[in-house]
């Protein structure tokens, strides 16, 4: 198998379409550095966490780490998926109040179903201070990010062939995988209606249906597009790379649009569910620059906290340039499978 | 199979059913009504309904096993028309509101199977999985109406159980599929099929990704053995001597994976 470290030094062509400065300079220069787990308090006492299942299992090895790391904790962890334990929690706060003091999901559209139900605590400064300014919200706390892209085989399509703009693709005649009955693709679609309204999304469901073939899965997508069986693919970053470590030779790049659902940056996130100390600084082991940087090698996610290095074929945060989103609003979906049902596509 | 957030589902998905076009359905909302304010009084209801599209699931099944295409097509439009209708659908919507867009993803994926002529083990693997969000779907508004704060709550799939190394991981499906041959062996078919799901959906998908960097082709056979072929012999009834033998090249893929699942544990860095 490829080393991790050197094959992602291998993966040569993130960012094709630039950068915005304005997005750089916020990205780089507001969050205050990953704290060194070492400098972080000890941590005791009961705890709770339920955690979204996925991302290969890493998230809970991390979980168990802190564990390890903190002998003086009980961490009860209860496992789901993400939506379940979403549902889970409502229904506990219904009945007496949550059992977690966090909840820890893949993606911030399970987040959302809580935060909307009034259950997350506000999130301190201390948790704020590592992030971004657009990372940093009220009601929970961004861990490490994915974000939408263009996979394309140079071999078929030209970088300079490729939109700017998501709006624009389907204006450019090119044939797309996409994965639609994928919770990836549902956000971002999500995003696309809350950014340029039901209308303008439903026509580029439409402009696009004709010339899109679906998979199962957006890796399924990825792979089409490597074997040119369309041009370009829809989908989470990390696919692209996950299938190049394993098939080195693969022709495949990707690319990201400007300033759009096109290049969305969704996260995994932590809602703080009970008062204390503890729950919070949970979370700041998780911005450790161990963590993060652990996530980065293993599951090919985003850094979020500051003065964590990407590794090289990662995409960089100061190198993309995503909308500003609220991305609790992600977990607005129904009116999303209404318009895609409507368009057709569901 | 199909997973919301990354990684989980798509190589064995993407080879046993290639690409395949979405044909545009017509869907509905669901009927919503005063029955949604007060849903705990309706749980019966809801159920007959899930009951209901389950037994429609269970006939498309049928009818695609007996290579009636197209009376499986209709049974899916069947299908549709319920599920429009039901006040299950609105009540899921509205009230267990993160378990309603498992349900259509489950609904597409089905789609995409009778679609692109997948193999009847395929299809029923889908049809099982839609029939499981519609359970989830119910035991969420169940879980809504009348969570007993005594019991420890779950969503039906959540577990406090640890997590392990990947070769631990890989001793417990083992155990389980042998779990499911002395099963089936015994006659408890049902029994047999949900350990086997529970080794795919519980263990295998969590060290899924991993494997797929190591050795793809090999990820695919197990996606394809667990999903369709393992489940397929039961359905057949075949001798509990075809299963096991199944079972046992299973395994033996299985320590091939954890062959190379140990190689990538010692290149991969500790956490702290």
């Amino acid at each position: 198998m490829v080393d991790r470290r050197t094959f992602l030094k291998g993966v040569s062509a993130l960012g094709a379409l630039g950068v915005s400065p304005a997005w750089a300079a916020s990205a780089a220069a507001e969050a205050a550095e990953a704290p060194a787990a070492d400098k972080l308090p000890e941590l005791s006492g009961d705890l709770t966490v339920y955690l979204g299942r996925g991302e290969g299992g890493l998230y809970g090895q991390v979980v168990e780490a802190i564990r390890d790391r903190n002998p003086a904790l009980s961490l009860e962890i209860r496992r789901g998926s993400s939506s379940g334990l979403a549902n889970t929690l409502v229904a506990e706060s219904e009945h007496g109040g949550a059992r977690a003091d966090l909840f820890w999901s893949i993606d911030a559209s399970s987040l959302g179903h809580v935060v909307n139900e009034g259950l997350a605590r506000p999130v301190p400064a201390v948790l704020h201070e590592p992030l971004p300014e657009a990372f940093r919200f009220e009601a929970f706390a961004p861990v490490s990010g994915r974000v939408r892209s263009i996979a394309y085989n140079p071999e078929r399509v030209r970088a300079g062939d490729l939109p700017e703009r998501i709006m624009d693709l389907p204006d450019t005649g090119l044939t797309v995988g996409w994965a639609p009955s994928y919770g990836a693709f549902q956000s971002f679609l999500t995003a696309m209606r809350l950014l340029e309204g039901d209308a303008a999304t439903r026509a580029w469901l439409q402009g696009i249906q004709g010339r899109a073939r679906s998979y199962a899965g957006e890796l399924g997508a990825v792979m089409a597009a490597a074997q040119g069986e369309v041009d370009v693919a829809l989908a989470n970053h990390y696919y692209t790379l996950r299938l190049k470590e394993g098939q080195p030779d693969t022709s495949l790049e990707l690319a990201f649009t400007r300033g759009d659902a096109g290049s969305l940056i969704n996260t995994s996130g932590v809602t703080l569910l009970s008062q204390g100390s503890t729950p919070v600084d949970l979370v700041r082991y998780l911005q450790s620059r161990e963590v993060q940087s652990f996530l980065a090698e293993e599951a090919y996610e985003i850094p979020l906290a500051g003065g964590v290095e990407t590794p090289a074929g990662v995409p960089a945060l100061e190198r993309l340039e995503p909308p500003e989103l609220d991305l609790t609003r992600l977990g607005d979906v129904q009116p999303t499978l209404a318009l895609m049902r409507e368009a057709g596509v569901l | 199979m199909i997973d919301t957030g990354r990684g989980s589902t798509a190589l064995a998905a993407a080879v046993l059913l290639g690409a395949v076009l979405v044909p545009g359905v017509s869907l509905g909302h669901g009927e919503a009504g005063a029955h949604v304010d007060a849903f705990e009084e309706h749980l019966d209801d809801y159920e007959a309904d899930v009951q209901s599209l389950a037994g429609r699931l269970e006939t498309l099944v049928d009818r695609y096993r007996a290579e009636e295409d197209r009376g499986a097509a209709e049974e899916l439009e069947a299908f549709m028309a319920a599920w429009k209708e039901v006040k299950f659908h609105a009540a899921v919507e509205e009230v267990a509101t993160p378990l309603y867009s498992p349900i259509w993803r489950a609904i597409t994926d089905l789609h995409q199977a009778l679609e692109s002529g997948s193999p009847a083990e395929v299809v029923e693997q889908r049809a099982r999985a839609l029939r499981a969000t519609l359970y989830e779907g119910l035991g969420g508004l169940r879980l809504r109406a009348n969570l007993d704060m005594s019991e420890p709550a779950g969503d039906g799939h959540a577990t406090a159980e640890a997590s392990s190394s990947a070769g631990a991981t890989l001793a417990r499906i083992r155990e389980q599929l042998d779990e499911a041959v002395a099963a089936y062996g015994s006659g408890d078919t049902e029994r047999a099929r949900s350990l086997i799901e529970a080794a795919y959906f519980e263990r295998f998908e969590g060290i899924e990704g991993g494997l797929i960097e190591a050795d793809p082709e090999l990820v695919t056979r197990l996606e394809a053995a667990f999903n369709a072929e393992l489940p397929g012999l039961m359905v057949e009834g075949a001798p509990r001597e075809a299963v096991a033998d199944k079972v046992a090249s299973m395994k033996e893929a299985l320590g091939r994976a954890e062959a190379l699942l140990g190689d990538a544990d010692e290149a991969s860095s500790e956490v702290f």
